[in-house]
């Protein structure tokens, strides 16, 4: 009696995901730069993720309330992380009285450091 | 004499599928808090990325993304290892329980349920893939710091010495690059730990039942501290 062959062989075919996302990421690497590079990374890192806790983490035969705890930690990261940089995103603007922002003028001081090449 | 069913009974009787449900749902609350000790760590690369993107640039190129690919690829390796171990452990201990009132000797005579069922092989692989992932690590650490890139008096990055702040912004992915990966290859550490305390429990059994909980939450902590690598992976080697 072999145990778990369907069970072993949805394994190996993740792992195989896995790892040509992998191949994808390094591709996405040469391939693009910027703002755009690390969208792309990032979205193959969160499918990458996905499909760890899914399949071998076996979120999809784990019971509700585990499945829970799970989007939560994700859910918690995710507010931490958009107030943090949304804070930090709208920093060097002051209100102005007609019902606005503009830029502030002391941010001219910002601690901002771009390296020429 | 009239016995009253209690709740407790029903408790009872769910025995250990119940226990299972509980201990695997401590370890995702317990991974839960994980999130947020390492989302600070993300949050605070985040603001500096965010505040110094051509320091990092500058920082990532230091770094080899192959030996970071290859590193990747060990742990996700390792994942599928202990993944198969676990799969293999849980349904050894289902059929053990099923026939827990039965003869198990003649149930899993000459059948895979009976050791050497390759659990134990697994988990060796996953360890020694751990212990190369963290050499590999700690190669490009040396490395690093040969280099004078470990942050503090002794840091120097050369040709940015002469830029506004000196190299210090340069210094901050650094300082984030050696925190982040510290603390995930300190979790490796208590990984590659319990993956072999999971061996040692799996020799000392008699039945897989026996320590099957503790070997699926151990699985669980390895798959998490994965995931966290595949994150730092693209975010401290792969900055353009």
């Amino acid at each position: 009696m072999e145990i778990g062959v369907r069970h072993s062989r949805i394994l190996y075919l993740t792992f195989s995901t896995l790892i040509g996302l992998l191949a994808l990421t390094i591709a996405g690497h040469f391939l693009s730069s910027g703002r755009i590079g690390l969208i792309i990374a990032l979205v193959i890192a969160s499918g990458k993720a996905v499909l760890i806790a899914v399949i071998f983490m076996d979120l999809r035969r784990s019971d509700n309330v585990s499945r829970i705890v799970a989007t939560g930690g994700l859910v918690w990261l995710g507010i931490l992380l958009s107030l943090v940089l949304a804070d930090y995103q709208s920093r060097g603007y002051e209100e102005v009285s007609s019902n606005g922002l503009k830029e502030a003028e002391h941010v001219t001081a910002y601690d901002r450091v771009e390296v020429e090449e | 004499m009239s016995t009253t069913a209690t709740p407790f009974d029903a408790v009872d009787e769910a025995g250990p599928k119940h226990d299972r449900t509980s201990a695997i749902l401590g370890m995702w609350i317990f991974l839960g808090t994980e999130v947020l000790f390492f989302g600070g760590m993300f949050s605070a690369y985040a603001v500096y990325r965010y505040a110094y993107p051509q320091a990092f640039i500058a920082g990532s190129d230091e770094l080899n993304l192959w030996s970071g690919g290859a590193m990747t690829a060990i742990l996700l390796l390792g994942s599928l290892f202990i993944a198969n171990a676990e799969g293999r452990a849980r349904r050894i201990a289902e059929v053990e329980e099923n026939y827990k009132d039965h003869d198990r000797t003649k149930q899993f005579r000459n059948s895979e349920l009976t050791k050497p069922n390759g659990i134990l092989w697994r988990l060796i692989i996953t360890a020694v893939l751990g212990l190369l992932f963290l050499s590999l690590e700690f190669f490009e650490y040396g490395e690093l710091i040969s280099k004078s890139y470990f942050p503090g008096a002794g840091f120097d990055f050369g040709e940015f010495a002469e830029t506004p702040l000196g190299g210090r912004t340069s210094e901050m992915f650094f300082v984030l690059f050696f925190c982040m990966t510290g603390v995930h290859a300190l979790h490796m550490f208590i990984g590659i730990f319990l993956v072999s305390l999971c061996g040692i429990w799996h020799l000392r059994s008699r039945a897989t039942s026996d320590y099957v909980d503790k070997l699926i939450n151990v699985a669980l902590y390895w798959h998490f501290v994965d995931i966290i690598w595949v994150f730092l992976y693209p975010l401290f080697y792969l900055v353009n």
